[in-house]
Parts: structure tokens; C-alpha cells; sequence
């Protein structure tokens, strides 16, 4: 009798896995190269709307920006809670609750807006700030963003509406870091007051931005009110409020979208392109983005550590092939890791360093030449999986593991479970024998550096310990290098000779997916959802 | 009063269950290889400063017993303990999800009773042709997976004819009865199948016994005859199967509320499981078990009302 409840778990999860693993549609088998639009943005608003249904592609754990970092949170919290600095749609980091001035090179002084107002009409203090800010400082409160703080020794209120933060060395990230929920400000009083329930289901959060908390039943819907006395004109919100459901499985959510039961989603999954292209329920629009989809080389010995095979796999892969197969279109090619959409600090020379890469094109020969010159190692490689998750992971698998076949590797797949798949990216334990796995990585700030400080030397996310002094160095150097310009020639450099040495493998540059039903507009096209009020500006069709 | 000592006797039963199983649970959590610490502190950029602080926090370091006392002697202060995916205490987060399940697997139990055991009734009593359409749709009934019937169900009553939500479970009682129509059909469709099929042989079974040949030839009108010896009869093994079937929606109503994306208590489950949520765990786990426990119950009263030699040693 005892074991009763433990078949019951283990029949209730493989019945979750056989559903999420037949529930998506079978890809477009056309062999031709399938273009696709990029918008720079959607139709304007033409009025007001009481009510928008939006999709999270999961529940959100918490409203708390020191729990935040991963999409359903940020999209969310980027609604609720303004950040000292923001990012635009056009990708580049403007004002937000404060304007940046920096004496030097190790001092950022920020000027609060003094408009700004909580939800419940108290102003944001200098005080709220530091309490905010310093969060992320606290060990205990586990903060994502909590690293990007490390070169922090102060922050303090040094005017009735002024804050500055002090570095023990010029950090070059930090601004981009403030754009994102990481810069958020909290009042610190009813945050203190709710403790270690700040942003659950039951407490909500108190913050300034042009949405408010509204109501959150668990598993159910989660809906944000407008702030009708928000601070910032330009963004007064066209919605009466937002609701979001949390669909996540693939076909149930297109359904929704065609039904029209849902007005909008970003994150549209790539199986449900054909489908909802088709459909007159509304419009799909595709952005910019700086999610990269590669695979990450977590390898410490064996054949995955010699730069030639992970060189010669990269030009057996066919890419065209992912991006028609695997993305139904909708992704790019990709020279590197860095795309466009983190261009924005230095355009022009992160253009330059981009052009002057080769293109990923595939060359079979080439490939088989060099792992013929590494030896033809024989053993086995091994490629971690999610399983049950998407249908485009498996078409992307089964192309990587034909291209090693074709060059000789030989590569053996790994099947987790979709929910254990992401502890591979925090848990050594997990990753133990495995050589590489994919992910699609999102920046946690809009700037290359934050992507290529991965290769560097003793960084928590550098899974493969993959070392070269010249990246090493570069890199330390950009750190420290606030000149946005002097900064892109050091980190284009460093990013060569990564992509020299293949020390992770791009596969495709995804583009970002958002789909508006007909009866709402006004979304922003490009990946800035995660540190963009984008709810703010979405309302009624014409 | 013999009813009663019965019912009491399940009860303690019950209580013994849960509590072994509560350990075996907690046990199976600690042993598993994964950690909790990836919903508590930030994925991918976790510094070891981080990981030192948050682990102290939670306790996480410490042994099974500690850790096991600690959430035991919680759970008798009235304090069930508080996720570490939601951040927030268990007792709320369950309550808002117990309704969606229930109403699903009560919905779902209703639809496999009525119809199930009515369809196999007229199967098993009707004449030839009657018999053999009502054999064809068991036949295909059984064969549709939960999932298949689900996305065919909102392919084609939500989206190409929209007569129901795609999704959710929906707001009070009338509105959740529509919500939960299409997600019910799709639960109970392949159970309704097979309870027909079982008490469509039931019956045929016991109507070929001697007891109903000595019925006949005392003279016994036909009609009586099925109702009162061959209809109870044949509904002792249906109850049995019924109960199994409606404790094992429990376990089918996690694919369900997926596609349907109703979150009920079957997905929080899953995630609570994968993220090593163990207060959350421990409660979903028990309330499953009570559910077995009663439900095993209910069958065995049941059966007592219908079977008057079961009675008799009940009452007795």
C-alpha cells in the first residue's frame, strides 16, 4: 500500500512526457529557404481597451525582482516595477526612473525623476533605491542578478532625489544591468513589511510602474491594473488592465490563439508558425532578437575539447537545414553569439566585427579533413537533450548527430526530462558526462560583453572550463572599458577567436515572435520584453 | 454499529498510510539527485556565496530525520510549511487549485457512472443490432488515449465550431460546468468505454448463470428477474472497477489539465516534484492518498448495499 503514491507520481509524469512529446505538429517538410519579414514594430494603437488576454508560456514563481531573471517573471515584473534606467524597442538604454551622469570612470550618479509615485501615491525616495538595489547584494535573497553587482562597494542617497553608486573598478555592464529588472525599485517599507513573501501570490509587490497588482490565483490567472496616475506620460497605458493565462503546452495555446480566447503572446513556439500564419484570428509579427541557439561544449575530456572537432562538427551541421526544418523560417543565420539586437551601445563597430567573421556555411570536406587531422577519435560524444520538450529540439538533435555521423563522430543523445533540463545550467552534478547541450540563450543584459564574459576564464557559466589568455585578457580589458565604441573593438576580437576556436557551437540567431489577435495593437516587435513596460502601449485595433 | 466500527477501522487505516507515506515521500525527495536550490537562488549565475547562504536558510544541509521532524512538527503546529517555487505558503496555494481537480474528476466520475454503466446495461440487455453499435464505440472509445481525445475535442468544439473555452477552468459554479465540459469528455471517454465494456460482460455472464434458468422456470417475470438478480449481480465487479477507475482520474487528470492548461493539482505535482519542492510535495502526496483511502472506502460501502451478504457482515 505504501507504494501506492509513488506509482501514482511515476504514471502521472510519463503521462505528462508522452503528452508534450506527441502534442506538437509536425514541422514544414519544403525544401525551399523559407524567408520571413523582421518588423521593427506593430501598427499604433487606435484606442483604449478595457481588458487584454495574454499568454505567459509558464506561471511565474514570483513578482520579486530578486527572484526574477527567467521570461514569464521578467515579462511581467517590466510592467510593474520601473528600473533606474530603460531599455527602448529600438534595443538602446534610455532614462527610466533616473537619468544616468558619470563623474568617473567608478562613480554612477543617478537623478531621480521626482514625478515618480508608488502605486499607493508615496513618492520613490533615494532611500527605496538603496533599500532595492542592495537587495540584490544580500546572499540569502539568492538574487539572479546578484553577480552583476560584485564591483559594487556602495550605493548611497547623496541628494533629496539623488542616488550614487560607487565601484572598486570601472565596470562597463553595470548601466545595461539597471535597465533590466535588476534595477528595479521597490518601496521599501511595505517590502519590508511583506518579508519572504514579497512578490507571491498572496502579497503582490508595491512598486511605480504603469501597471499595478492587480489579482493572482495560482494556476489559474494573474491580472495587472492600469496605474492611471503613472509618472511617465508617454506611457499612460491604452489597457484597463492585463490578464494572463499560462498556457504551456504548444497545440493548446495555437488553439487558444486561433479561438481567440487569447488576444496575445510573445515566445510563439516555432511548431505553431504554420498554423497561425494561416489564420485570420490575427497577426504574427517576427523582431530582432538576441536569443542565440547553440550548443553549449561542457566537455572536460575526450574529443569535444579539441577546438578542430568542435570546428569540424560546426561545418558538417547544415544550418539552412535547422532554420527550415527545425524553426519552420523563422530564425536567422548567425556568424557568432552576439546579434543586432545587443548592438545597440556601438552599432556601427559591432557591424564591423560581424561582417568581418566568415559566414557558417557548411563544408562536409573541410569537416572531414580535420578530424581526420585530430586523430578520427572514436569515442563517444555525448549530447544532452531536453526530451519532451518542443519538436523543434529533436529536429535540431537529429540534424547536429547526422552531421557528426557524416564526419566520422560519434554522437550519442541524451534524453532529460524537459523540467530537469535546465539544472544542467546550474548544476555540475547533472552535467557529468555530458559533452555539450543545447540552449537558447536569452542575455540577461543587452550588451555583448554580458554574453561573451561565459568564455572567460573561471566564470560560473563557462561549463566546458574552456581558457585562452587572449580572450581572457580582452575581455578583462572591455570590463573596464566604458567607451561603448572601445569596448565593441575589444570584445569583436575576444568574439573572433571564440568563434575561431568553435569553444561553444551557434547554430541559428531565433528572431522574437509575438502574436497580436485582431482586436489589439501596439506591442513592440523586438526581444525587449523582458526589460520593456511593452504591456503599456498595447491597445485597441482600429 | 457495525457500519461505524467499519468506517472507523478504514479511517485509522488511513491516518497509518499517510503517515508511512508522508516518510517514504519526504525519503524519495532528500535521495533524489536534483536540489531545490535552483528555484531558490538564480540558475545559471548562482554564485557559491549565493548557494553558502541559501542553503543555511532552508536548511538544506541538514539530515533526513532534522529535516523530516522539522516539517513534521510544522505540519502539527499548523504550519504546513512554505514552497520554494511560489514563495508563499502551501495551504494557499493548494486550496486555490483543489476545486479545478475535484470538479474535473467529480465532472469525469459522473459522465463514466451515468454513461458508462448505462450504456453497457443496454448493451448487455438489448437486442442484437443495438448491441453490436454500442460494442463498436467501446471498441473505439477505449483505443483514444486521453490526450488524442482532448485535442481533437478543442480542434473541433473550440476552435472550428466554438461552442467551448479552449482553455481554463473558469468562475463560479455555472461558468466552470462550461469550462470544464470539454476537459471532462476527454478524461472520461476512454474509462466510459471500458466501464461499459466490463458491465456489458458482467451481465451477459450472469444472465447465462443457473439462478436465472431456475428464475424462468418458476415463472418469475423476465423484467424482475434482471433487475433484482442479474442487474445486481452484475454490478458488483462494475462498482469495483468503477472505483479504480475514478481514484486512477487522479493520475489521468495530470494530461488533461495540461492541454487544457487547467493547473490543477496533477501539474503542480509534476513541477513541485522536478524543483524539489518538498512542502509541496508532502501535501499534494497526502491529499492523494486520502483520496485513495476514501475512495477504496466508499466501493467497500457500496458493494455492503448491494451485495446483502456484504451487509450482513457489515451489520452484523
Amino acid at each position: 500500500m505504501t507504494r501506492t503514491p509513488i506509482a501514482i507520481v511515476a504514471l502521472v509524469a510519463a503521462g505528462g512526457l508522452v503528452l508534450s512529446g506527441c502534442s506538437a505538429e509536425k514541422p514544414n517538410s519544403g525544401n525551399e529557404r523559407r524567408s520571413i519579414a523582421i518588423s521593427e514594430s506593430t501598427p499604433a494603437a487606435a484606442g483604449e481597451i478595457e481588458n487584454v488576454n495574454w499568454n505567459l508560456k509558464y506561471e511565474p514563481g514570483s513578482l520579486d525582482p530578486v527572484k526574477a531573471g527567467n521570461y514569464a517573471e521578467n515579462e511581467v515584473i517590466v510592467n510593474l516595477c520601473d528600473s533606474l534606467l530603460r531599455q527602448q524597442p529600438d534595443f538602446s538604454i534610455g532614462d527610466g526612473l533616473g537619468t544616468l551622469t558619470t563623474p568617473d570612470d567608478t562613480h554612477f550618479v543617478f537623478d531621480l525623476n521626482p514625478d515618480a509615485k508608488f502605486w499607493n501615491g508615496n513618492p520613490v525616495t533615494p532611500a527605496d533605491v538603496v533599500f532595492s538595489l542592495e537587495r540584490h547584494m544580500i546572499p540569502e535573497l539568492g538574487s539572479y542578478y546578484g553577480g552583476y553587482f560584485a564591483n559594487v562597494s556602495s550605493i548611497s542617497a547623496t541628494g533629496e532625489h539623488q542616488v550614487t553608486i560607487a565601484l572598486t573598478e570601472p565596470d562597463a555592464l553595470l548601466a545595461s544591468v539597471l535597465a533590466t529588472p535588476a534595477g528595479a525599485v521597490l518601496e521599501q517599507a511595505f517590502t519590508e513589511e511583506a518579508g519572504d513573501k514579497n512578490g507571491s501570490p498572496s502579497t503582490g509587490v508595491m512598486c511605480s510602474g504603469p501597471f499595478s497588482f492587480g489579482e493572482w490565483k495560482p494556476g489559474t490567472s494573474l491580472t495587472i491594473e492600469r496605474n492611471a496616475a503613472y509618472w511617465d506620460p508617454t506611457l499612460t497605458p491604452k489597457a484597463g488592465q492585463f490578464t494572463f493565462s499560462f498556457i504551456s503546452d504548444g497545440s493548446a495555446f495555437t488553439s487558444a490563439l486561433k479561438a481567440g480566447d487569447v488576444d496575445g503572446a510573445y515566445e510563439v513556439p516555432w511548431e505553431a508558425i504554420d498554423q497561425l500564419e494561416g489564420s485570420d484570428a490575427g497577426t504574427l509579427y517576427f523582431g530582432n532578437s538576441n536569443v542565440i541557439c547553440a550548443m553549449i561544449v561542457s566537455a572536460k575530456d575526450g574529443p569535444m575539447t579539441d577546438p578542430r572537432i568542435r570546428r569540424a562538427l560546426s561545418l558538417a551541421i547544415d544550418r539552412e537545414g535547422i532554420i527550415n526544418e527545425a524553426f519552420n523560417g523563422a530564425a536567422l543565420p548567425t556568424r557568432a553569439f552576439a546579434g543586432e539586437a545587443s548592438w545597440a551601445s556601438a552599432p556601427e563597430a559591432y557591424r564591423e566585427g560581424w561582417d568581418a567573421l566568415p559566414a557558417l556555411d557548411q563544408d562536409v570536406e573541410e569537416a572531414k579533413r580535420l578530424v581526420e587531422e585530430a586523430g578520427s577519435p572514436q569515442e563517444t560524444i555525448t549530447f544532452a537533450y531536453a526530451s519532451g520538450a518542443s519538436q523543434y529540439i529533436s529536429t535540431m538533435y537529429d540534424e547536429v548527430q547526422r552531421a557528426g555521423k557524416e564526419i566520422g563522430l560519434n554522437i550519442e543523445l541524451k534524453a532529460i526530462p524537459i523540467k530537469t533540463y535546465q539544472l544542467l545550467f546550474s548544476d555540475e552534478k547533472t552535467r557529468e558526462g555530458i559533452d555539450a547541450f543545447e540552449t537558447d540563450w536569452n542575455f540577461d543584459v543587452p550588451d555583448p560583453l554580458s554574453f561573451y564574459l561565459n568564455f572567460q576564464e573561471g566564470s560560473g557559466t563557462n561549463y566546458g572550463n574552456y581558457s585562452n589568455p587572449e580572450v581572457n585578457g580582452l575581455l578583462g580589458d572591455a570590463v573596464h572599458t566604458l567607451d561603448p565604441v572601445a569596448r565593441a573593438e575589444l570584445v569583436n576580437e575576444a568574439q573572433s577567436a571564440i568563434i575561431d576556436d568553435m569553444a561553444w557551437i551557434p547554430l541559428v540567431l531565433e528572431v522574437n515572435a509575438l502574436w497580436q489577435g485582431n482586436a489589439i495593437t501596439g506591442a513592440p516587435t523586438g526581444f525587449v520584453q523582458l526589460n520593456y513596460p511593452w504591456a503599456a502601449t498595447i491597445g485597441a485595433a482600429a | 454499529m457495525h457500519l461505524l466500527g467499519f468506517i472507523s477501522k478504514r479511517l485509522l487505516g488511513g491516518v497509518v498510510i499517510a503517515a508511512i507515506t508522508s516518510f517514504v515521500v519526504y525519503a524519495g525527495m532528500y535521495f533524489s539527485p536534483t536540489s531545490p536550490l535552483n528555484s531558490l537562488v538564480g540558475g545559471r549565475n548562482a554564485t557559491a556565496e549565493q548557494i553558502a547562504a541559501v542553503t543555511k536558510k532552508y536548511h538544506l544541509d541538514a539530515s533526513l530525520p532534522e529535516q523530516y521532524w522539522r516539517w513534521l512538527t510544522g505540519v502539527f503546529s499548523g504550519d504546513m510549511g512554505d514552497s520554494f517555487i511560489y514563495h508563499d505558503s502551501v495551504a494557499s496555494i493548494i486550496v486555490a487549485r483543489i476545486p479545478t481537480t475535484l470538479m474535473l474528476i467529480g465532472y469525469a466520475s459522473l459522465l463514466i457512472v451515468v454513461v458508462g454503466i448505462g450504456l453497457g446495461v443496454l448493451s448487455g440487455f438489448a437486442g442484437k443490432t443495438i448491441d453490436q453499435v454500442i460494442r463498436a464505440l467501446f471498441a473505439f472509445g477505449i483505443s483514444i488515449p486521453g490526450f488524442v481525445a482532448a485535442t481533437t475535442l478543442i480542434a473541433t468544439f473550440a476552435v472550428a465550431i466554438p461552442l467551448f473555452p479552449s482553455f481554463g477552468a473558469g468562475q463560479g459554479l455555472v461558468d466552470r460546468i462550461w469550462h470544464l465540459t470539454l476537459p471532462a469528455i476527454a478524461l472520461a471517454l476512454s474509462n466510459i468505454a471500458y466501464v461499459g465494456k466490463i458491465t456489458r460482460s458482467s451481465i451477459m455472464q450472469n444472465r447465462s448463470k443457473d439462478f436465472v434458468w431456475a428464475a424462468d422456470a418458476r415463472g418469475i417475470a423476465p423484467a424482475t428477474t434482471r433487475r433484482r438478480t442479474v442487474l445486481r449481480n452484475a454490478l458488483l465487479p462494475v462498482f469495483t472497477v468503477c472505483g479504480l477507475t475514478i481514484a486512477g482520474l487522479l493520475a489521468g487528470s495530470v494530461v488533461i489539465e495540461t492541454v487544457f492548461s487547467l493547473d490543477g493539482l496533477g501539474s503542480l505535482l509534476i513541477a513541485a516534484i522536478t524543483q524539489k519542492d518538498f512542502a509541496l510535495v508532502q501535501m499534494i502526496s497526502l491529499i492523494l492518498v486520502s483520496a485513495f483511502v476514501l475512495m477504496s472506502a466508499i466501493v467497500d460501502v457500496l458493494y455492503g448495499l448491494v451485495d446483502p451478504r456484504v451487509r450482513e457482515r457489515l451489520i452484523r
